[in-house]
């Protein structure tokens, strides 16, 4: 069912690595734009080079794409294009789709008037955020009446597939749910006028069935394109077959000389196994798992918190009261990127967090923020995946991950890479330094010893060994030592023992005190891993002194550490269980908890937003 | 009305980006460790022919062998090796562009919604069967690898039969060769995949383009 209109290649914009390992020749080209036909001093695409620039290259072109207007003389894109004339299109005005909607004449779809960029709607219960009729977070929502039915047999599946997002069923399944939907979506029948409809008599206007196939169409595109997504998360754990040569190697050494042992299987169920573990802690949004906080962490001065929120009512970053008022929207998320692992420096004066950008090669960049909001610096940008900010201790440097997006596994909120270091960047002149230089398979995190000669990194690159969490010396990187927090009080044999091969503890997430003395991270009992009696991972911290461990959180499905108190007092903790939000600037539980040292005072956050919501952070261009 | 279309048509746009990044991801995750796997894995099979052809040499006491017997046998078995691997590679190469065109015209038609209405743009059967798909490059440069690496495990298997070096040192020289051949080969199957997903979308790109001239 075609419309006139068109999505077309206008160029392409020539991207490399861009990082540090990029060559020269990738380096020059990496950003330059070229178009089919180009105005004023823009490239032609014959100017682009046609193949790799050599052996291996990681070179891509991004198209540059732009969407034909019917009614228009001009290919609209990004507004660079020549543009050259369409068709001429001549249609009838189709009648009005409802109140605080409007029917695009491009692809001839229903849009609410205030949230296009949640794209576009149908029925009752076809679209984000629309449910009941109206967008989730209009106003005159009635909680009492009973929500109105599905208007059709679709709309019973958007419905459906509503549904099972709001009962939480999704949190690990939301791909499912959409393969289900998009399976239904197939099997109905082809012309709309056969779809049962209960709550109408007459039959479907030529109108309706043309909005009930455009729709349908574009919900098969969209979702199919989910179903892509689907299977990069499905097959993630397969990611040690296209390590760099790895496989090979090894497979044929076993064929000339003795067997070897198959050290990729084990491997890559420790990867599935661990997947599963860092699920409790998911620092990357997705923004249908509905709102979440996704990060906190304790300023070192005054009584705040800084946190990455996500909803559709406002996303990006906030700092609140310890009470949970929230005081400030400092950052607010721009399309496509998001805002996360916000940390305070040791003055408490500037945050730092990483933007990420997802679907685009998985990039992320460090950022620094004043508190209230103001100087936004982007002090990263390397075309790699910068994460997991870390200040020094005297504030003049950040810490962080970077995590190779071409050695990455295909979903990135799996924190996954066969290929990342520490790096650190000065914020006096922006310049980055490498700190480690081991290519880490698998670094989930890492913290800065206070005398920064050392290094907490928590990573399976030596998991045969026993250990996920280790202390390296910065001066001499062979120099690494296993920290083994005491867990034998919770279970006589704390290590997983996986296939009788590798026993090791496992331990994911870590944050360790500003002084050092304490480990705050997340573990899971070998004892209750079954499906049985899987509880997931809970919250413990260690003093580093003596290695005593006591145990924090004690929730259903897990949690996640998130920051010890600069007072050593406290610790922030994240669950997975959904939070009650009622209206947009009131979330009476939230997934952000708080607890005592010694497992006393656990206390949930409710966030209050009603002072900020109204008020757009400032969000200004970040200068680099 | 004209902030909302452009609002409509940043989101259209922000969808389809999405799924042209999906497609990128796609070949590194379905493909890349396919094809890698396909073309890397003749020097594993060269090296497990080899490990045959020296059965016994390294007993005691060892089988004898003839430099000229080996180099016969294992020169056929290399042969047909590369041959069967190679076409192999060239028929997934051949399937992968197949793949990408339909993939880059149900991204860019929304699955047919937006399209041309005359249909997808036609690309000559000829250039996405081989042109596009890079086969010729591919043979060349295997078979130049193959050339390098039967040249050098000849060499070092002449050595071992005059008593040159020890069955110990030809193993390791083996291994070294079949360690070059293997990482020679990946490095040019990634870039002869990554170049033919290039020039596929390239070829859509220009085809669509034309059409609605």
């Amino acid at each position: 069912m075609p419309v006139n209109s068109a999505v077309l290649v206008i160029g392409y914009r020539w991207e490399s690595s861009g990082g540090s390992k990029a060559c020269t020749q990738c380096q020059a080209l990496h950003g330059q734009e070229f178009y089919y036909e180009p105005v004023g001093s823009q490239r032609h695409v014959d100017e682009m080079p046609t193949e790799q620039l050599h052996p291996n290259c990681r070179c891509r072109r991004r198209a540059i794409h732009a969407v034909k207007r019917p009614d228009d003389d001009e290919w609209v894109g990004d507004g660079t294009h020549g543009g050259r004339p369409s068709t001429n299109l001549q249609q009838e005005e189709p009648p009005p789709p409802g109140e605080g909607l409007f029917r695009d004449p491009i692809l001839g779809l229903v849009w609410r008037k205030d949230a296009i960029k949640r794209g576009p709607v149908y029925g009752n219960y076809g679209g984000l955020g629309w449910t009941g009729g109206k967008d989730v977070d209009d106003p005159s929502t009635d909680p009492t009446k009973p929500p109105p039915k599905p208007i059709d047999q679709m709309d019973e599946h958007f419905e459906k597939h509503d549904r099972q997002f709001t009962n939480g069923k999704n949190e690990r399944g939301d791909h499912q749910s959409n393969k289900e939907l998009l399976q239904s979506l197939r099997d109905l029948p082809k012309d709309p006028r056969t779809w049962s409809r209960e709550q109408h008599d007459k039959p479907m206007t030529e109108q309706e069935v043309t909005d009930a196939n455009r729709i349908r169409s574009w919900a098969l595109w969209y979702f199919g394109g989910e179903g892509l997504i689907t299977r990069k998360f499905e097959t993630a754990t397969n990611g040690a077959q296209t390590r760099r040569g790895g496989t090979d190697l090894r497979t044929w050494m076993k064929a000339i000389r003795a067997p070897l042992q198959n050290f990729w299987l084990p491997l890559t169920c420790i990867v599935l196994f661990s997947f599963c573990m860092s699920c409790t802690h998911v620092p990357y949004p997705n923004q249908r798992k509905g709102p979440s906080v996704r990060y906190a962490s304790f300023s070192p001065k005054e009584n705040l918190i800084a946190f990455a929120f996500t909803s559709i009512a406002g996303s990006g970053i906030f700092l609140m009261n310890r009470q949970g008022e929230v005081r400030k929207w400092l950052t607010e998320d721009p399309p496509g990127h998001w805002h996360v692992n916000p940390v305070f420096s040791p003055d408490g004066q500037k945050i730092a967090f990483v933007s990420f950008e997802a679907g685009a090669g998985d990039r992320g960049n460090i950022y620094v923020i004043d508190k209230d909001g103001q100087n936004a610096r982007q002090l990263t940008s390397s075309g790699d995946h910068d994460r997991n900010p870390r200040f020094s201790l005297d504030g003049g440097r950040i810490y962080f991950i970077r995590h190779d997006s071409w050695g990455s596994y295909p979903d990135i909120s799996s924190r996954e890479s066969w290929d990342s270091d520490i790096y650190y960047v000065n914020l006096s002149d922006g310049k980055v330094h490498q700190v480690t230089d081991q290519e880490f398979y698998r670094l989930y995190g890492f913290s800065v010893f206070p005398d920064e000669k050392h290094l907490l990194i928590n990573t399976t690159a030596y998991v045969q060994k026993g250990y996920l969490l280790w202390k390296m010396n910065i001066s001499d990187q062979k120099q690494v030592s296993p920290i083994e927090p005491d867990l034998t009080k919770f279970n006589p044999q704390p290590r997983y023992n996986y296939l009788n091969m590798y026993k090791f503890l496992e331990i994911i997430d870590t944050s360790l005190s500003r002084d050092g003395k304490f480990l705050a991270f997340d573990w899971q009992n070998p004892s209750y891993t079954s499906p049985g009696n899987w509880i997931g991972d809970q919250v413990y911290v260690t003093d580093m002194d003596n290695m005593q461990t006591t145990k924090l959180s004690n929730v259903r499905r897990g949690a996640g550490v998130a920051d010890i108190s600069p007072d050593n007092e406290q610790v922030l903790f994240l669950t997975v269980s959904n939070m009650d939000y009622s209206n947009c600037c009131y979330v009476k539980k939230s997934n952000l908890w708080i607890i005592n040292r010694d497992g006393s005072g656990l206390r949930n956050f409710s966030l209050d937003f009603t002072a900020v919501m109204k008020q757009q952070p400032p969000n200004p261009k970040p200068t680099q | 009305m004209g902030s909302r279309l452009d609002q409509v048509e940043d989101f259209i746009n922000h969808q389809v980006a999405g799924r042209l990044d999906t497609q990128w991801l796609q070949v590194k995750q379905d493909w890349e460790p396919k094809v890698v796997q396909s073309l890397g894995g003749i020097a594993q099979k060269c090296l497990q022919a080899i490990t045959q052809a020296l059965e016994g040499v390294f007993d005691d006491p060892p089988r004898r062998v003839s430099l000229g017997v080996l180099e016969l046998r294992l020169g056929l078995e290399f042969e047909q090796i590369v041959q069967q691997r190679l076409d192999q590679t060239q028929n997934l190469l051949r399937g992968f562009v197949q793949s990408e065109l339909a993939a880059r015209s149900e991204i860019l038609s929304l699955n047919g919604f937006a399209a041309d209405p005359d249909g997808p743009p036609a690309i000559d059967p000829e250039q996405s069967n081989g042109r596009l798909a890079g086969l010729e490059v591919l043979r060349r440069s295997t078979m130049g690898s193959f050339q390098q690496f039967k040249r050098r495990v000849f060499a070092d298997l002449g050595q071992f039969v005059t008593n040159g070096i020890t069955p110990r040192a030809l193993e390791r020289r083996l291994i070294l060769a079949g360690r070059w051949w293997a990482a020679r080969l990946q490095s040019n199957a990634r870039t002869v995949l990554f170049n033919a997903a290039a020039r596929a979308r390239r070829a859509y790109d220009q085809a669509s383009a034309t059409a609605l001239h």
